[in-house]
């Protein structure tokens, strides 16, 4: 068997890159942090909810409708569930919108937002029992 | 409450599309089928009072039931302009002079401005029992903003059609703060547990819609 191109990986580690950063640190650098911050919550819950028989991810795009939908769950996060989508749609807009970012007239949020919300994310899915009832979503 | 509604257009589809007898305790203002009572530039306000029929009928009628899909279909009073004939025929005076107020209406008891983009693509969306939904959640938002003393501007409704995800529509309530960001952001945590207790208490079914197709978010000025 052939080494893998990519190991197998804990996406929490995004995180640490976002967590990593120098008080100097460029735009690019930032930007990528806040980048990182959103898909260690979203690839953290994701596997989490997977691990404990929440969902059956399909490892593609549609993963983010089946987290976003999941999250928001009663018997899961419940409304707090919220914030993955809103950590998403800031993301979006620091990936793709190469202008000036104001919080008052975008959807960006603070680096430190991102990464506080990330974490508080992670933190409540791994806090969730085992789903035991047959209620995933396809 | 004012709803500023962006797409005159949809709301003549609306309009023409309910047919009145479907209507029976309806506050629901009908445009005749082929008056032009309207252009791009107005805004339209819900009166709520009156029903106008194809006929030029009016009849007065009670708004002792809220309903957010009888809100709807009451976005049908052009309010920035006089409408042009034959609408002032059958036009009240009582319409006419709301043309320059800002009309309430019972379903808030503060004023409280809900602004929808596109609500013909919210309306698809939510269907009837989501716009039910969304009355109750708008009550709930104004209600818990005046409790703990926030300066709510205005909510803004609106449908994302997801760019990466085929086929993933949702719904997006924008909340407008004028305070800073930390400030709005610690209110819709707080939101959070009161929309978890309202979600609780709608039926399975409904519950489920909240749940896949609500999303909330906030928007500050500071």
């Amino acid at each position: 068997m052939s080494k893998p191109l990519y190991e197998k990986f804990d996406p929490v580690s995004y995180l640490e890159i976002a967590l990593g950063l120098p008080t100097d640190a460029s735009v690019a650098l930032i930007r990528t942090a806040a980048d990182r911050a959103y898909y260690a919550a979203f690839l953290t819950c994701r596997d989490l909810l997977k691990a404990k028989n929440y969902i059956s991810p399909q490892y593609n795009r549609y993963d983010h409708e089946t987290v976003a939908e999941t999250l928001k769950r009663p018997d899961v996060l419940g409304n707090i569930g919220n914030n993955e989508n809103r950590l998403r749609r800031s993301r979006n807009c620091i990936t793709y919108d190469t202008r000036i970012l104001q919080i008052t007239h975008n959807d960006a949020r603070s680096l430190a937002w991102m990464i506080a919300t990330a974490r508080d994310l992670i933190e409540r899915v791994q806090k969730l029992p085992e789903c035991k009832s047959n209620t995933q979503l396809s | 409450m004012v709803i500023e509604v962006r797409e005159p257009s949809s709301i003549s589809h609306y309009s023409r599309r309910k047919s009145p007898s479907r209507l029976s305790e309806s506050t629901m203002a009908i445009f005749p089928r082929h008056s032009k009572i309207y252009d791009r530039d107005t805004l339209y306000f819900v009166v709520g009072t009156r029903k106008i029929t194809p006929g030029l009928e009016i009849k007065s009628y009670t708004t002792s039931s809220h309903s957010s899909a009888r809100l709807f279909g009451e976005l049908c009073i052009p309010t920035k302009r006089m409408p042009p004939e034959p609408m002032l025929s059958f036009q009240t005076r009582q319409s006419a002079s709301a043309a320059n107020t800002i009309p309430r209406l019972e379903l808030f008891k503060i004023k409280f401005p809900v602004e929808f983009i596109d609500i013909q693509l919210v309306k698809s969306l939510l269907g009837l029992l989501g716009i039910e939904i969304l009355d109750e959640v708008l009550k709930l938002i104004v209600s818990t903003s005046k409790d703990r003393g926030l300066s709510l501007n205005k909510v803004e409704v609106k449908s994302i059609r997801d760019y990466e995800v085929p086929d993933w529509r949702y719904l997006l309530v924008l909340l407008h703060f004028d305070s800073d960001f930390e400030t709005a952001d610690k209110f819709l945590n707080y939101l959070y547990g009161r929309l978890d207790i309202l979600s609780s208490r709608l039926t399975p079914e409904k519950s489920e819609l909240f749940q896949k197709v609500f999303f909330f978010d906030v928007q500050t000025t500071l």
